[in-house]
C-alpha cells in the first residue's frame, strides 16, 4: 500500500470499494480514480494509442494524456475518461482502454517492433494506396488498433441542463488569484459567480504547505470558502469547467451528478452553463510541463506538481524511491513535500548549474542529494526501474520506481485565445503568457504568469477592483499583508539530446522527438503543419502538455526562438464535452418543439395517422375499417371528396390580418397581382415574389371591410411571409397605412369539399340563405356566425378544386366546428381526409405547391404570366430579366403516362423520343407525381421547355437515379374540372 | 452574441434573424433610368468589408421591429442598434 | 432500464397530465397553472399613433400604459408591452369578441386590434425554484434590477416564442404562448422543474 499513514484531504472515515480491470480496490471519499490507483500501487493504467506502450498516471487534472479509461458499464460506460478528474464513489468501476487482450500483455505492442514505420505522417503515407481498401480494410484496421475506449451503444439513461446565468464578474478558477477576485466582487455587491473544475475549492492551496497572512493556505480557504457561500450575489460552481469564450456569453459545463454512481431521481447528470458576464477574471493558474528524454512516458514518471499533489493532498504516494528531474525552484518544493511526507527522494537532478542559496540549503537540511547541471537521458523498465543520470560528462544509472519530472509552468491562457488572442512570450518564466485576451476579460495569478502566492492574490483583487470600475461598482480590493515565499526561477530546458530510446513529446498522440525532426526534413516546419502532420497536440488534451515541448524542439531544430515559430491556436472546447450536454432537454421528440392544431384532439378521435410537416403535427390519413395501406384509405378519401363531401384542417396555414388605409396599395407592391381593386366580400389568388424575381410563397387575400383584410400564406411560409411583409410595411414603405397582425393562432380552419359541401354548411351555418351560389359565388368571403352565434369566417374557395368552402372559427371552437359538419354532413357520408388526398387532389387540379414553389421559379414558369399587373411591385424589375422570361425555360405542365398501367416518379427528367437521356438533351422534369383515383391512372407536374405548348406531345420520363424510363403525354396541368365547372358550381 | 434592441434591451442573437446589407432599405426606383442594373446591384451587389458593416436584423422572437445593427465583422462588437428606416423618414 | 427522463415516455402530441411531475418534494419548486376566463387582444399601433392610443386606453379604462416592455394592470385590464406601439391586453372576462370590440371602439383607426383570446393560452409560474426553472428555458436576466414586478419580454421559451411578464415580488410569472405551442411550453417547464417537483394545474 502506497497510502501515506497520515494526512491528505481524504476523509479515512469513509472507505469507498471500487474496481478497475475487474479487480476490486479500495480508497477513501476525497479521492481521484487516480489517487486511488496510486495509494493501491497501481502503476499501469493504459496503453498508447500507437505504439501500445505501457503508461502510467502523468498528472493530477484535467490535462492528463494517459491515464484514460472506460468509467461506469452498461449504458453509462463513457470511454476517455481521465482517471485524474474521475472522483471516487462507492462501487465506481472503470477499465482500461487500448489493450487487448490485457493490460499487462497487450499483443498489439508488436506495433513498438514496428516503429520504424510509424513515424510522423505514418496514416497518411501508408494507407493511400489502393483508394478502395480504405473503407474496408485500412480504416477497420486502424480503429481497431489505435482506437480510445468503447462508447456505450445504449441509450444514454441520463438526461442533462442547460442554464443561462448573467453576472457582472465570472471568476475562472479558485485558487489564490480567483478566491481573492470573487472575495474582492462579492464583497462589493456585484453579481459573481465564481467557477471551478475541481471539487473543492483553493486550486494549488489543496496541495502546498503555504501560510497567508500567519493562518495555513487551507484554512484561509475554508474561512473564503464559508463567506463566499454566505454572499447572496454570489453563486459557487466546484465541477465546473469554463471551457469556451463566445461573443458576449462563456460556456461552462457543471458535472452535477459525476461524482455519484448515478444521479439522484430527475437529478441531470451534466449541466451546461451559457454565462452572460459583463466581465471576467481568468484565474485558471498554470500546468507543469513534461521534459522530452528516453523513456519520459513509462510509467512511473509524472510531472512533480502532479506527485507533489498526490502525496500532499491525497496522502498517496506514487513511488518509494523516488528522484525529481528539474529546471526550476518550484520541483524543489515538490521534492521537500515528498520528503516531509516520508518518500525517499533518491536524488534531485536541476538541469541548472545554480540554484538559490536558499533551496540549497533546504536540500541539504533534508540530507537530499543534489545534481546540479545534470539530466536525465533514459528511463527504464516497464514500469519504471532505473534512470541514467548524465552529469559532468559520466552517466550513471540510479535504481528508482519513480520520477517526478518538471519543466517548468506554462499559463493556463487557452481561454484568452478564443477570440484569437495571440500569446506572447516571456523569456524570464520561458512561457507564454496572455496576449489580447477576449473583451471584457483580464487574467490574474499563475494563469498571468504570475506564480508567487502573494502576487496571486494581489492580482486577483485588483484585477476584480479593475473590472468592477469598468461597470461603475465601487470596489476594494482583498488585502494580504503576508504570504509564503516560494522560489519560482526557471530556466529553459526541453530535451535532452543525449536520450538513447524513444522520447515523447504528445503522449496521447504518441509524437515522438525524432517525429519532429522528421516532419523539419520533409518540410513540414510551421507549426500548424507541424500539428496536422504528426498529430502532435491533436489528442483529447489538444496538447496541453506537448504543446511547448515541441514547439521548444522545432525552434531548437530550425534554429529560430520559440516566438519567432509560433504557437499554436487554442479553440474551445478546453476539455471534452458530451453533445447530451449541448442538446440538453432538445432530444429525441423534443428535438425541437411540436405544433399541435386546434383539431388535433379531434383528428385522433377520428382515427388519424398523423405526419410531421415541419414543426406541425397533421393528420396524414384516416384509416378505416379493413384498410390496410395508406393508398386504400387516400383512394376512399380522394372518391368521398369529389362524389360526395369531405373536411380537413388547414388551420396551418399562416394568417395576418391587416389594417388601415393603404392595405390595397401595399397589397399590390407585395403581390404581383392587383389587390387594390378587390370589393369587399371577395377573396382574391396572389403570387409574391422575392425581389430577385423568383415566387415566394402564394395563397388568398379577402377583404373583409373597406380597411380589413386577411391574409393566408401556405403553412411551410407562415413566419417568412410574416417578417417580410413587416419589413415592407417597417422599413421599404413607412407612409403606407398598414397594421399588420398574425392571428394565425387565433383561428381554426376547416375546408369542406365536393358536390355536397355547400349541403353540409347550410346546416351549420346560421343564415344558410347567404351561401346560395348567387349570393356567394366563388372566391367571396364573409363574416359570419355558425353553430348557434359562433363568430366565424367562410371564404369559398378550395384547394382540392371542387365546390368548397373554407371555414374559420375561434380556435376552441375548432373541434366544435368539425364535429358539427361531421354532423350536417353524415348523411352525405363526409370523410375526413388528410394531407395525402390534398396532395392528390391538388395535383389533379394542378395547383403548384412547395414542389413547385422551390425558390427556382418564376411567375411565367408557373403559367402565372398574365397575372402580372403593369405596375411596380417587388421583384417585377429582376423578374423581366431575359434569362427568366426566355421561351426556353421549362414551363408547368402536367403529364400522364401512355401506358395507363405505368406509375410516375417525381425527380424524372424529360427527354425526346428517341433522343439520348443525356444532359443535353434535358427538357425539363417531374416535379410531383400521384395515383389519381379519378382518373384512373398516375398523374404528374412538371417544368418542361415549351410547358403547355408541348399538350398531346409524347416525351420520356427518364429516372436514371432509381431506374425508369416511362412514355409520357404532356396535358394541360388542370387535369380536373379544366373549366372550372365543379368550383363555380 | 447579445444584442441590444432598443425596444426589448440586450437579448441573445438566436432570437433575431439576419437578413444582410443596410443597403437593402434603399429600393431603387422601378421606373428610374437604368432600373434592371440598379435592381441587380441592389439584389446581389455586396461590400464585404472587414470592420464596421451597416445590417438589417429582424427580432423576430421578440418585438418584431426590423434594425440596423452596426457591427464589426472581424470582432462582433457592435457599435450601435436602431431601428430600420429609410433616411428621409427615420423616425 | 430508467428512461432517461419521464418526458420521452409522453408523445409531444399527448398532454401532459395535470398533478405532480419529477422529484417527490415536499411542496412544488415550480407550479405551472393554466388560467381561464380570460380576454387576450392584441393592439397594433400605426405608424406614430402609440400616444393616441396610450391616450385612448386611459380616457376608456382610466388605465395609464407606456410604449415599454412592462405591463401596466388596473382594475378589469392589463396591458403587456410587446414592441414598439404594440400591446397585449388581458381582462378577466369570458367574451373576447366583446373585449376586443370594446378596445377597437376605443382607439378607433389609431390602432389595430384583434381578439386573440383563443390565440394565446396564460400560465401562473411560481414556486420557490421558478427562476432556476426559467433559467434553463430563456436566455433573459430574470434577476432584479433586469426584470422585476411589471417587466415584460417577448422572447423565446426553450425555442417557443412567448410573452413573460412578472406579477410580484414571490416571484409568479405570467407566461404568454400560442395555442399550437403550449404542450411544448408545458413540456419544457416540466423537464426544467422535475428536479424540484413540478405541478401542472389546468382548471
Ligand atoms: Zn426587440
Amino acid at each position: 500500500m502506497s497510502r501515506l499513514a497520515q494526512g491528505g484531504l481524504i476523509d479515512r472515515a469513509k472507505p469507498l470499494q471500487f474496481t478497475f480491470d475487474g479487480k476490486r480496490y479500495s480508497g477513501f471519499a476525497g479521492d481521484t480514480l487516480a489517487s486511488a490507483l496510486i495509494a493501491n500501487d497501481v502503476r499501469l493504467v493504459a496503453r498508447s494509442f500507437k505504439y501500445h506502450r505501457p503508461r502510467g498516471i502523468v498528472t493530477a487534472g484535467s490535462e492528463e494524456p494517459n491515464a484514460l479509461v472506460e468509467l461506469r458499464d452498461g449504458a453509462r460506460r463513457e470511454p476517455n475518461s481521465r482517471a485524474t478528474t474521475a472522483e471516487l464513489y462507492d462501487g465506481l468501476t472503470a477499465e482500461s482502454q487500448n489493450r487487448w487482450p490485457s493490460l499487462a500483455f497487450d499483443a498489439m505492442a508488436v506495433n513498438q517492433l514496428f516503429a520504424p514505420f510509424f513515424g510522423a505522417a505514418f496514416y497518411y503515407k501508408t494507407f493511400m494506396w489502393p483508394k478502395a481498401a480504405w473503407e474496408k480494410l485500412y480504416e477497420p484496421m486502424i480503429r481497431r488498433a489505435a482506437g480510445l475506449g468503447r462508447a456505450s451503444e445504449l441509450p444514454d439513461p441520463d438526461h442533462y441542463d442547460k442554464v443561462q446565468a448573467h453576472c457582472d464578474l465570472l471568476v475562472i478558477g479558485a485558487g489564490p488569484a480567483g478566491l481573492a477576485a470573487a472575495l474582492t466582487a462579492g464583497r462589493a455587491g456585484a453579481r459573481v459567480i465564481l467557477v471551478d473544475e475541481d471539487f473543492r475549492l483553493g486550486g494549488r492551496l489543496n496541495t502546498e504547505n503555504v501560510e497567508i497572512d500567519g493562518s495555513a493556505g487551507l484554512d484561509f480557504v475554508a474561512a473564503t470558502e464559508a463567506e463566499l457561500r454566505a454572499l447572496p450575489n454570489l453563486r459557487v460552481l466546484t465541477r465546473t469547467t469554463a471551457f469556451g469564450v463566445y461573443d458576449d456569453t462563456y460556456a461552462a459545463l457543471e458535472r452535477v451528478a459525476d461524482h455519484l454512481a448515478e444521479p439522484a431521481p430527475y437529478q441531470p447528470r451534466q449541466r451546461l452553463w451559457r454565462i452572460n458576464a459583463r466581465r471576467a477574471v481568468l484565474a485558471a493558474g498554470a500546468l507543469d510541463r513534461p521534459i522530452v528524454f528516453g523513456g519520459n512516458d513509462r510509467p512511473g514518471v509524472m510531472l512533480a506538481a502532479a506527485m507533489e499533489t498526490y502525496v500532499s493532498r491525497f496522502a498517496a504516494a506514487p513511488a518509494s524511491r523516488l528522484a525529481v528531474f528539474a529546471n526550476n525552484d518550484a520541483a524543489w518544493g515538490s521534492a521537500f513535500a515528498a520528503h516531509d511526507a516520508g518518500v525517499t527522494v533518491s536524488a534531485l537532478i536541476d538541469t541548472r548549474a545554480d540554484v538559490s542559496p536558499v533551496l540549497a540549503a533546504k536540500a541539504k537540511a533534508r540530507g537530499l542529494r543534489v545534481v546540479l547541471g545534470g539530466r536525465i537521458c533514459d528511463a527504464h523498465g516497464k514500469a519504471l526501474t532505473a534512470i541514467d543520470i548524465v552529469a559532468g560528462g559520466r552517466t550513471e544509472r540510479l535504481a528508482v520506481d519513480g520520477l517526478a519530472m518538471s519543466g517548468g509552468f506554462s499559463p493556463n491562457l487557452q481561454l484568452t485565445c478564443h477570440h484569437n488572442g495571440k500569446p506572447v512570450w516571456n523569456d524570464d518564466i520561458a512561457a507564454f503568457v496572455p496576449g489580447t485576451p477576449p473583451p471584457g476579460m483580464s487574467v490574474a495569478g499563475a494563469a498571468n504568469g504570475s506564480y508567487d502566492l502573494g502576487d496571486c492574490l494581489r492580482e486577483g483583487a485588483a484585477r476584480a477592483v479593475g473590472a468592477l470600475a469598468d461597470l461603475g461598482i465601487a470596489a476594494t480590493a482583498l488585502t494580504v499583508a503576508t504570504a509564503t515565499l516560494n522560489g519560482t526561477a526557471v530556466s529553459a530546458f526541453w530535451h535532452v539530446a543525449e536520450a538513447r530510446t524513444k522520447a515523447f513529446v504528445d503522449f496521447q498522440n504518441d509524437v515522438c522527438a525524432s517525429d519532429i525532426v522528421l516532419a523539419e526534413k520533409e518540410g513540414f516546419r510551421s507549426v500548424e503543419h507541424l500539428k496536422r502532420y504528426t498529430t502532435l497536440g491533436m489528442a483529447t488534451d489538444q496538447g496541453k502538455l506537448s504543446n511547448m515541448p515541441g514547439l521548444a524542439i522545432m525552434a531548437a531544430i530550425t534554429g529560430k526562438s520559440i516566438p519567432e515559430t509560433g504557437t499554436t491556436v487554442f479553440r474551445p472546447p478546453y476539455t471534452p464535452v458530451a453533445i447530451g450536454a449541448l442538446a440538453g432537454h432538445h432530444r429525441g421528440k423534443d428535438f425541437r418543439p411540436t405544433r399541435l392544431t386546434p383539431l388535433h384532439g379531434w383528428a385522433r378521435e377520428q382515427g388519424a395517422v398523423f405526419i410531421e410537416a415541419g414543426p406541425w403535427l397533421r393528420a396524414q390519413y384516416f384509416p378505416r375499417g379493413a384498410e390496410k395501406t395508406w393508398d386504400q384509405a387516400v383512394n376512399r378519401e380522394v372518391r368521398a371528396v369529389r362524389e360526395g363531401v369531405g373536411l380537413i384542417d388547414v388551420s396551418t396555414f399562416g394568417k395576418i390580418d391587416l389594417r388601415g388605409r393603404d392595405v390595397g396599395a401595399f397589397l399590390d407592391r407585395v403581390y404581383i397581382n392587383t389587390f387594390s381593386t378587390l370589393a369587399v366580400g371577395k377573396t382574391r389568388y396572389g403570387l409574391m415574389l422575392r425581389e430577385d424575381g423568383f415566387v415566394m410563397d402564394d395563397g388568398t387575400t379577402a377583404r373583409l371591410a373597406p380597411d380589413r383584410w386577411v391574409m393566408t400564406t401556405t403553412t411551410a411560409n407562415a413566419a417568412k411571409v410574416f417578417q417580410h411583409l413587416e419589413f415592407c410595411a417597417q422599413v421599404l414603405w413607412p407612409e403606407l397605412d398598414v397594421q399588420l397582425t398574425s392571428v394565425s393562432e387565433q383561428w381554426a380552419q376547416v375546408a369542406i369539399a365536393g358536390p355536397r359541401a355547400r349541403d353540409v354548411l347550410a346546416r351549420v351555418i346560421d343564415d344558410p340563405a347567404t351561401i346560395d351560389n348567387g349570393a356567394f359565388p366563388y372566391m367571396s368571403a364573409m363574416e359570419t356566425r355558425v353553430m348557434g352565434g359562433v363568430r366565424a369566417r367562410v371564404f369559398r374557395l378550395s384547394f382540392a378544386g371542387d365546390l368548397g368552402f373554407e371555414i374559420a372559427v375561434p380556435a376552441r371552437q375548432g373541434e366544435a366546428l368539425a364535429r358539427a359538419l361531421m354532423q350536417a354532413g353524415a348523411e352525405f357520408d363526409i370523410t375526413p381526409y388528410g394531407l395525402e388526398t390534398l396532395g392528390v387532389m391538388r395535383i389533379e387540379k394542378g395547383h403548384v405547391t412547395t414542389n413547385e414553389l422551390n425558390g427556382q421559379t418564376t411567375a411565367l414558369d408557373l403559367g402565372f404570366g398574365k397575372m402580372a399587373k403593369k405596375g411596380d411591385f417587388i421583384g417585377k424589375v429582376m423578374a423581366g430579366r431575359p434569362g427568366l422570361v426566355d421561351p426556353d425555360r421549362p414551363r408547368l405542365a402536367g403529364f400522364k403516362p401512355v401506358d395507363p398501367n405505368d406509375r410516375l416518379r417525381a425527380g424524372a427528367h424529360f427527354i425526346a423520343v428517341g433522343a439520348a437521356a443525356t444532359t443535353e438533351n434535358d427538357l425539363g422534369w417531374m416535379t410531383s407525381t400521384t395515383w389519381s383515383p379519378t382518373f384512373g391512372h398516375a398523374l404528374g407536374l412538371g417544368f418542361v421547355k415549351g410547358g403547355t405548348a408541348r399538350i398531346g406531345e409524347r416525351l420520356r420520363a427518364v429516372d436514371p437515379l432509381r431506374g425508369g424510363d416511362v412514355l409520357v403525354e404532356v396535358c394541360n396541368p388542370v387535369f380536373f374540372d379544366p373549366e372550372g365547372v365543379r368550383l363555380r358550381g | 452574441m447579445l444584442i441590444t434592441c432598443p425596444y426589448c434591451g440586450a437579448r441573445d442573437a438566436h432570437e433575431f434573424t439576419y437578413l444582410g446589407d443596410a443597403e437593402l432599405i434603399d429600393r431603387p426606383d422601378p421606373a428610374g433610368p437604368e432600373a434592371e442594373a440598379a435592381f441587380h446591384a441592389h439584389v446581389y451587389l455586396r461590400d464585404n468589408p472587414a470592420g464596421p458593416h451597416r445590417e438589417l436584423w429582424y427580432h423576430g422572437s421578440g418585438c418584431r421591429q426590423w434594425l440596423t445593427v452596426t457591427r464589426d465583422t472581424r470582432t462582433h462588437a457592435i457599435a450601435s442598434v436602431v431601428a430600420a428606416a429609410r433616411p428621409e423618414v427615420a423616425r | 432500464m430508467a428512461k432517461a427522463h419521464f418526458l420521452e415516455g409522453i408523445d409531444p402530441s399527448t398532454p401532459l397530465a395535470a398533478g405532480r411531475w419529477g422529484a417527490a418534494t415536499a411542496t412544488a419548486g415550480v407550479t405551472m397553472r393554466r388560467l381561464g376566463g380570460l380576454s387576450i387582444a392584441s393592439i397594433v399601433s400605426a405608424k406614430g399613433a402609440a400616444p393616441a392610443v396610450i391616450a385612448a386606453i386611459e380616457a376608456a379604462h382610466g388605465l395609464a400604459i407606456v410604449d415599454r416592455p412592462e405591463v401596466c394592470a388596473g382594475t378589469g385590464l392589463c396591458c403587456v408591452g410587446t414592441g414598439p406601439g404594440k400591446w397585449l391586453a388581458v381582462a378577466p372576462r369570458d367574451d373576447g369578441e366583446a373585449f376586443a370590440d370594446g378596445l377597437a371602439a376605443a382607439v378607433g383607426a389609431a390602432a389595430s386590434v384583434n381578439d386573440q383570446s383563443d390565440g394565446f393560452v396564460i400560465f401562473e409560474l411560481a414556486g420557490a425554484r421558478i427562476r432556476a426553472a426559467l433559467a434553463k428555458c430563456l436566455s433573459i436576466d430574470l434577476d432584479p434590477p433586469a426584470f422585476v414586478p411589471g417587466s415584460a419580454a417577448a422572447t423565446l421559451l426553450a425555442l417557443v416564442g412567448v410573452t413573460l411578464w412578472q406579477i410580484d415580488e414571490a416571484p409568479v410569472y405570467h407566461l404568454c404562448v400560442g395555442r399550437s405551442l403550449t404542450e411544448a411550453a408545458t413540456r419544457a417547464l416540466a423537464a426544467a422543474g422535475a428536479e424540484y417537483g413540478f405541478e401542472l394545474t389546468l382548471d
